[in-house]
């Protein structure tokens, strides 16, 4: 999966790193690479890489009648990840009405997010590098602690709690 | 001489990047406030300023943290009653440390802590003191490289009006680091993490953001509309999180 320029800008250095070495894009860094030029660096990669896989089979439309294409609603621009990439519901929601968004958040960064439906542990698994979300950090709805079976419902607010800094 | 109509007990532990950051942010406010508020400013720290410091903390002497800050603010803020404590927080002296002024007139007291120390320990030992008082403020802020929260704990009447602490915080809750009092000698000698100065300065400045609230807007204690922020320099973003007391929602 290829993340957008603005997705790249916001992770931090070290994510950007470790994205390069899990993804196994040819990037050449070093500690003097500047955030800018990873961020840049990684777009030319994905593009090469994109550039030489075979083209996609067309596929039929998701049971959920999402659209490929269509203009993307971004409530927060810089975090919304492409629609396409998040899985049809586990419950069945996906019958033919667009998924609600919710308010997903982790430590400073959050988005607005199609997730009604789903449950915790998969939406902690698809926007694990869009939020930076730590396998650690505990899952709130509304506040209250929730386990990962936890199914999303219209009207929640989900937030994955980052570690409280620890220097001072 | 006007009559006094509050008291702001301001207790900061720990005088590192944060904690001397925000002692001389806290008195140029308070200095200006208006009469009738007495300000008393605890600052505890057992820790040394040491050369290497100087990157990320102000200070005129080498020495001890909260007595040479005390020193170095006092002057210049001279309504601020200062007290400078110079020995680590433990469960044993917190109940010293962290009581209220003695107020025989029945003066409105707020009891403000303030938390910039680098380890869950002693916000674990803060968090459960705090848990069992009647009224009380905590306000605490840490960093890493380039992120950082700010976490507010308020008690009033007996009730808790945000989550605790720890509450929030399972790596405060259950501690992997010790406090510093705990340490070696080797221990304590060894190199921390790196930290950027504006880091610390922005932790700094939200828990000033907090402190003006509670100063300035005494409903925000009955009901805080946030009680911790999250920063991040590197993708520039600042987000609030409230966090009331509530019950768990149900499971579909």
């Amino acid at each position: 999966m290829s993340l957008t320029r603005e997705e790249l800008a916001g992770k931090s250095k070290l994510e950007l790193k470790t994205l390069i070495k899990q993804s196994g894009l040819e990037v050449a860094f070093s500690n003097m690479t500047s955030h800018p030029e990873l961020v840049e660096a990684i777009m030319q990669a994905q593009e090469a890489r994109d550039a030489a896989a075979p083209p996609p089979v067309q596929e039929a439309p998701p049971a959920g009648g999402r659209q490929r294409g269509r203009a993307r609603q971004q409530v927060e621009v810089d975090q919304q990840p492409p629609e396409e990439d998040i899985p049809t519901p586990p419950n069945g929601n996906g019958n033919g009405k667009a998924r609600k968004k919710l308010r997903v958040a982790c430590g400073a960064s959050s988005g607005q997010y199609p997730v009604v439906g789903m449950t915790v542990g998969s939406i902690r698994q698809e926007l694990r590098d869009i939020l930076n979300i730590g396998s650690e950090y505990m899952p709130r709805v509304l506040g209250s602690q929730v386990d990962n079976d936890y199914v999303l419902k219209e009207g929640d607010d989900l937030e994955f709690v980052r570690n409280a800094g620890d220097k001072a | 001489m006007t009559a006094t109509t509050r008291i702001l007990n301001i207790i900061v532990v720990g005088i590192g990047g944060v904690g001397s950051a925000l002692v001389p942010k806290l008195s140029r406010y308070c200095q200006f406030l208006p009469e009738g508020i007495e300000v008393r400013m605890t600052l505890i720290d057992g820790d040394e300023y040491k050369e290497k410091n100087r990157g990320r903390q102000a200070f005129h002497r080498l020495g001890n943290k909260a007595e040479v800050t005390v020193e170095r603010v006092s002057s210049e803020y001279p309504r601020i009653e200062y007290v400078a404590f110079g020995q680590y927080l433990t469960e044993e002296n917190i109940e010293f440390l962290l009581c209220e002024v003695d107020n025989d007139s029945g003066v409105p007291q707020d009891t403000i802590v303030f938390v910039g120390v680098d380890n869950n320990d002693t916000k674990n030992v803060i968090d459960r003191y705090a848990q069992g008082r009647d009224r009380i403020i905590v306000i605490c802020g840490g960093n890493d490289y380039t992120d950082g929260n700010v976490q507010l704990f308020v008690r009033r009447d007996g009730k808790e009006v945000t989550q605790s602490l720890s509450l929030v915080h399972d790596e405060i809750a259950h501690p992997t680091d010790r406090s510093p009092h705990k340490m070696s000698c080797e221990e304590l000698a060894a190199e921390s993490a790196p930290q950027l100065f504006f880091a610390n300065e922005t932790v700094s400045v939200l828990m000033c953001w907090v402190f003006w609230h509670v100063v300035e807007h005494p409903m925000f204690l009955n009901d805080p509309a946030f009680a911790e922020l999250f920063f991040d320099m590197e993708i520039g973003r600042i987000n609030s999180y409230p966090r009331h007391p509530q019950p768990p929602p149900t499971k579909e």
